[in-house]
């Protein structure tokens, strides 16, 4: 597989700690004609290794089932390295891995698996949320990844990629092969019922004592 | 501006200044955050939300092995060049020019037990099978006639993650039915242009076999190329040979399901036969 992605400098093998660092100078990822020689492994294993428990943890939430994470991300690593040799190490391999992922997901869900698209439809969340869930004394992990797991499977991929793995618009539109304002359109809608869905028991747990402005959401 | 409409713009620009991705137009939310209680107070919540979200899907728990089983993977696949339209091109029009060319007499190839090198075999089923035997005789000709595995070589068990899930039991199948003697040495997945196959490689000695199970394109129907020799379980199985390839074969609503082998014609039905209760329980399984 070749993937052509814009990459911010700077962030390529960097790990997940600096995730959000260098949010300019997008350049085009870069290809490396002259090297024909198969990369050895451990290199591999230094640049893309790293990102695994991240692209893991995208999948899970994409596909609600561990098992078809696993193949996704089992996949992934395969055909990254069987592209590595086109992969110039000092470049973003972490949005090259997460492309590639979503090329293995999406190919999951369309050709091959046919699961259900995980999410219930973005009509009945909100018609379903016109009433308040009851108010929980705290707002636990849990709770947070339940409701994150009812969004609509698209909104829910635009929220992991900028909100869980800090991409910039540009790299997750990248990703996920769509223009950044349909990103951006996804992003917000998918907040807006992250946040309709969460409301009572955040209320509960003091991230704020009121919510101005969320009433209409 | 009054300070309604301000609200409104701000809480208009809010995602993107809280992602900052809004450029000069920051400043004015900020003026506009400093003097409004409101606005600020629905950008902390929302970064904190955010925050907190960021905080469960990272918390979220991956596999203890994973990493390993990757690298497993890896290993026991990273070295398989799966076939693509690009290769199958070349190895048409070679297969072709050796056809016009009349060139049979050419040298042996790696890979090559009986000294006809793979475009000549596969010139040969080009020209002399039908298009349905073809499609499974194809992929056992590239992936398993001409490649070696090796006999002691990846578990069963890491042979079949490498199938995903749906498809995982297929390696049991063709253990446990293969006729005596066979072992399974490969499994992997591969594609011809849109065409993709689960194929799955059983060897002993000269002995070769291969289940090779791919989606069921439109208006495709094993009856009407092939003969149908007995049912089983409800479904027709049918047979035909090329050369010293049996072949077996049925189809489902989604799949075409081939057994290939060098074994005997019988033998080969015979093991179709026994693999086809448990093969149509996994067809049901991935439909779904």
């Amino acid at each position: 597989m070749h993937v052509l992605l814009p990459v911010r400098t700077g962030i390529a093998s960097a790990g997940i700690a600096s995730k959000r660092a260098g949010r300019s100078n997008v350049v085009s990822f870069p290809v490396s004609k002259a090297d024909t020689t198969r990369p050895r492994r451990h290199e591999f294993d230094a640049d893309a290794m790293p990102h695994l428990n991240h692209l893991y943890r995208t999948a899970m939430r994409v596909t609600g089932d561990s098992a078809r994470a696993e193949d996704a991300v089992q996949e992934t690593f395969l055909q990254a390295w069987k592209s590595f040799d086109r992969f110039e190490s000092g470049t973003n391999c972490r949005a090259w891995l997460f492309k590639i992922l979503f090329h293995c997901l999406n190919h999951q869900r369309r050709k091959w698996f046919r699961f259900p698209l995980l999410g219930a439809g973005e009509e009945y969340l909100e018609a379903n949320l016109a009433s308040p869930e009851p108010v929980a004394s705290t707002l636990t992990d849990g709770e947070i990844l339940q409701a994150l797991d009812r969004l609509p499977a698209d909104f829910k991929a635009a929220l992991l990629l900028v909100d869980v793995e800090e991409f910039a618009y540009k790299d997750a539109a990248e990703i996920l092969g769509v223009p950044i304002g349909t990103v951006m359109s996804r992003l917000s809608r998918g907040r807006k019922l992250l946040r309709a869905q969460l409301e009572g028991a955040a209320r509960a747990y003091g991230i704020l004592k009121d919510l101005p402005g969320e009433a209409g959401a | 501006m009054n300070e309604t409409q301000n609200c409104e713009w701000v809480e208009s620009k809010m995602d993107l200044y809280m992602d900052r991705e809004l450029g000069d137009e920051a400043n004015a939310v900020e003026q506009h955050l400093a003097t409004c209680t409101e606005c600020a107070e629905t950008l902390a919540f929302r970064q904190a939300l955010r925050q907190k979200v960021r905080s469960a899907a990272d918390g979220a728990p991956v596999p203890g092995d994973l990493a390993a089983r990757v690298r497993t993977r890896l290993d026991t696949q990273g070295s398989f060049r799966s076939w693509t339209s690009r290769h199958w091109s070349a190895l048409a029009a070679a297969a072709m020019f050796v056809l016009v060319a009349g060139g049979l007499a050419v040298t042996q190839t790696s890979g090559s037990r009986s000294g006809v090198p793979e475009v000549v075999m596969l010139s040969q089923v080009f020209a002399q099978t039908s298009s349905l035997l073809r499609v499974g005789l194809q992929d056992h000709i590239h992936c398993a006639r001409f490649q070696s595995y090796p006999a002691q070589g990846p578990t069963l068990e890491a042979l079949a993650a490498g199938l995903g899930p749906d498809f995982r039991d297929l390696v049991k199948i063709v253990h446990d039915h293969a006729p005596q003697g066979l072992q399974v040495v490969e499994a992997h997945r591969c594609a011809f242009g849109t065409r993709k196959y689960i194929h799955v490689v059983a060897r002993h000695g000269e002995q070769l076999l291969s289940l090779v199970i791919t989606e069921r394109g439109s208006g495709e129907s094993l009856g009407n190329e092939l003969k149908s020799v007995l049912s089983e379980s409800g479904v027709n199985l049918y047979a035909a040979n090329h050369a010293d390839f049996q072949l077996a074969a049925f189809e489902t609503g989604q799949y075409l399901t081939y057994l290939i082998s060098n074994v005997s014609p019988s033998e080969n039905v015979d093991a179709l036969r026994a693999m086809t209760p448990a093969l149509r329980e996994v067809f049901r399984k991935a439909e779904i």
